[in-house]
């Protein structure tokens, strides 16, 4: 399949020069802040997420220590292959930001308090081992079959609920497993190289090979 | 109390900027009016507040939205989809703009977006005609009152408003679907190809499969670029490939130098000179200031959305109308109507496991009304158990499989190469119903909640009716069984019975008619009490059809201008 500019990935382009990409230039200008009766108010402003910028953020709850396990285990969870892995997905940041202002408390505490008892039981396997991260990646599967098998047994056949009031009793690798694979899939890393999303992709094929694609 | 009375006096004031505010803003203008459009809410500044193009890896809950702000200030506004982290900002704020639900009423979900532009900038885009079989649809079968205009009297209005909007559509050369001036449509995929000639084949072609017909450009038009298929219109659209007020009718009005917009003005009334028998202005609160503000114009077009233009008629009591403003017959904020929606169908398609389709289209596909027909098809297609019909929004695609990863046991490189790839093709049918027009469902005010600018509150009082309810069952089995009949898997039908208000096609709450005693506006949109007086959003509906409204609000309103005008120079208003 071959390539148009369109596939540019408009976030590498900085936005004037995507806007000139896909609008070769707006030909008739929005409507300009003259046009209105009250043009040097400061309007009342819309509530809005500001956009991070993708760019690494200082952690606000988590320490560097359980940013790194957290990183280990979502790496472990979905490796690097011929795609990159959970590693470089940005996992603790994203977690960070949910811990800061998403997590109800109950969520928030039964997730630091698991994730600081599940790190510590790598001493079980390696008495030398100050974590998760110091173990060899078959130990670290060995740890997280383990918790695994703690999920399933203490799920009992229940489905894992995302429902937000139901997630602090939610068991901790089921937890850790969801924000993986939610913050993979929706990481640049992630949707760019595993599921090929393009920003803008700037036609639409009602019908392609999978193979070629 | 007024603080404040403007001096100049408008050759026409819009009240609302949204879908019909715009129209009427651009055709005012074009025709030579200085117009002054009245915004509660503040302006959209494009550069700044589009987001279509920022991707989930940059937005701080990566699309799990800002969920302590929603439950704290949007509980209403947070159940749309569209509400989500990108686009929340656009909508209102529940706690400054409260309203309350009447005694027996079903909870009432009012969506709104007080910003320049208005709901246009979030709406689904699909657009399409009604017809006779919906303008004669009250006549025929008793309820609501009878539509004053029928189809020849609006067609020449779509044609005009289609020319300007650009509407992606195939024709199909149905009569209850009127075609239109169309711009290429966006293709079907190459299953949904598979499944429109399979039910055709299935049911002699009485149950059409197209491509959904929306405000979405397929090829450059008027200055608008072509659609580069990035998917979420509802963020914004830096190259103005979908229709909104901020993409093409206000630049359009701007253009010729008779358009000023007043954001963060919130309508308290229309003030009504008893002398002259008109609606000589409108008083407004400053969003900001608090200031209460008077601004005069020669005619008004009330195009606040249906429940806020009855809100405002209602809170615009003198002595003449003690029950609101153009309100003699009675009829302000009655027979408020909505779609029922959430229920349908949907299964699995075997074959073309190796296609699948590239970018991400701003639309999907649409099964026109096949039920309780008029004319010689009229007792082929009649349901015993209810009036009047649905369509279908519908169509055929692949999720990714890392969606039900969670579900999967396991984890490591073979637990991440087997949730790659897609999931079979699955079809799912949307119903979209109609909704019987009833005195009883309506808009009052609150006699004591206030929003935050001290503007008495509106009160809904909405339930569906037995109607709907046959309605529902019927739109799940008929899409069950178009998915037998195509051989489908794993059929599932829903119905999640959707609140009132929650499709956002609210509507008829100062309905058109024949008789000024049991209507509000005349066939001109024109209020029958106060002739300076136009109506033409939502509230002006007299039925509801079962198609998206949208494309015939803006029908509605261009055919109002064009009289109001031609009223104007003839001395006449």
């Amino acid at each position: 399949m071959t390539r148009s500019p369109w596939e540019e990935p408009a976030e590498t382009l900085g936005r004037r020069r995507a806007l000139q990409v896909i609008g070769g230039a707006a030909a008739l200008p929005f409507l300009p802040t003259e046009l209105f009766a009250n043009p040097h108010r400061a309007h009342l402003h819309l509530h809005a997420p500001q956009p991070t910028g993708g760019e690494p953020q200082p952690l606000a709850v988590l320490t560097e220590h359980q940013a790194q396990a957290l990183d280990a285990i979502a790496e472990r969870i979905l490796p690097a292959t011929d795609t990159p892995g959970a590693g470089d997905a940005g996992i603790p940041a994203f977690v960070d930001r949910l811990l800061e202002g998403w997590l109800p408390d109950a969520a928030r505490d039964h997730l630091l308090v698991e994730l600081d008892r599940f790190d510590n039981r790598a001493r079980e396997h390696n008495p030398e081992a100050a974590g998760f991260v110091d173990l060899e990646s078959a130990a670290q599967d060995e740890l997280l079959t383990e918790a695994q098998d703690e999920a399933i047994a203490q799920r009992d056949g229940r489905a894992f609920s995302r429902n937000v009031n139901r997630l602090h009793e939610q068991p901790f690798f089921d937890l850790v497993k969801w924000l993986t694979l939610f913050g993979y899939y929706t990481s640049e890393a992630g949707m760019k190289s595993e599921l090929g999303y393009r920003i803008v992709p700037g036609r639409w094929d009602p019908c392609v090979d999978i193979e070629d694609d | 109390m007024v603080q404040i009375i403007e001096r100049k006096t408008w050759d026409a004031i819009v009240i609302g900027s949204g879908i019909t505010g715009g129209w009427a803003a651009k055709e005012l203008t074009e025709k030579g009016l200085e117009t002054l459009v009245l915004e509660a809410g503040p302006p959209v500044v494009p550069e700044r507040d589009y987001s279509e193009h920022t991707p989930p890896w940059q937005m701080p809950y990566r699309g799990l939205r800002d969920r302590k702000h929603q439950a704290e200030r949007q509980p209403v506004q947070s159940r749309a989809a569209a509400c989500d982290e990108w686009s929340g900002k656009f909508f209102v704020d529940d706690i400054d703009n409260p309203y309350s639900i009447g005694d027996g009423g079903q909870d009432f979900l009012w969506i709104r977006a007080r910003i320049v532009g208005g709901r246009s900038l979030l709406w689904g885009r699909q657009s399409y005609r009604w017809s006779d079989l919906d303008f004669e649809a009250n006549a025929r079968d008793g309820y609501g009152t009878d539509w004053p205009i029928r189809y020849r009297d609006l067609a020449p209005w779509y044609d005009h408003v289609e020319s300007f909007v650009g509407i992606a559509g195939q024709p199909e050369n149905m009569p209850q679907l009127p075609d239109g001036k169309f711009l290429p449509p966006i293709a079907q995929s190459c299953m949904e190809e598979r499944v429109r000639e399979g039910l055709d084949r299935a049911f002699g072609g009485t149950r059409r499969f197209t491509p959904a017909r929306v405000a979405v450009l397929t090829k450059h038009h008027l200055g608008r670029r072509a659609c580069h298929y990035c998917g979420i219109c509802r963020r914004g659209c830096i190259s103005r490939s979908y229709f909104s007020s901020l993409n093409a009718t206000l630049p359009a009005a701007e253009a010729t130098g008779r358009l000023t917009v007043r954001p963060d003005s919130v309508v308290r009334n229309l003030v009504y000179d008893e002398q002259t028998d008109r609606v000589s202005g409108v008083h407004l609160i400053d969003a900001e200031s608090m200031e209460s503000i008077e601004v005069r114009g020669r005619i008004v077009f009330l195009c606040a959305s249906t429940i806020e233009s009855a809100r405002i008629l209602l809170n615009s009591k003198t002595p003449r109308f003690a029950e609101g403003l153009a309100n003699s017959s009675g009829q302000v904020g009655r027979n408020l109507m909505d779609h029922i929606f959430q229920v349908g169908a949907n299964g699995n398609l075997d074959g073309l496991e190796d296609k699948t389709t590239f970018g991400r289209r701003p639309n999907s596909c649409y099964l026109p009304r096949f039920v309780n027909l008029d004319g010689d098809r009229a007792e082929a297609t009649r349901e015993k158990g209810f009036l009047r019909g649905f369509g279908y929004q519908c169509g055929a695609r692949r999720g990714t499989l890392w969606q039900g990863g969670i579900g999967q046991p396991g984890f490591g490189a073979d637990y991440k190469a087997s949730l790659r790839g897609l999931a079979p093709w699955r079809l799912n049918f949307s119903g979209f119903g109609e909704n019987l027009p009833n005195p009883d469902n309506r808009v009052t005010i609150d006699p004591e909640l206030e929003d935050r600018w001290g503007i008495p509150a509106a009160r809904i009082t909405m339930s569906y009716g037995e109607n709907e309810a046959a309605m529902r069952e019927s739109i799940q089995t008929r899409a069950a069984e178009m998915l037998e009949a195509l051989g489908a898997r794993n059929i599932r039908t829903f119905n999640r019975n959707s609140l009132p208000g929650f499709a956002i096609h609210e509507m008829g709450t100062a309905r058109m008619g024949r008789d000024p005693s049991t209507s509000v506006l005349n066939g001109w949109c024109q209020s029958w009490d106060v002739p300076n007086l136009f109506i033409t959003d939502g509230a002006a509906m007299a039925s509801s059809a079962c198609q998206n409204p949208s494309l015939t609000y803006m029908a509605l309103t261009a055919r109002a201008c064009d009289y109001a005008v031609r009223q104007m120079r003839r001395l006449e208003l």
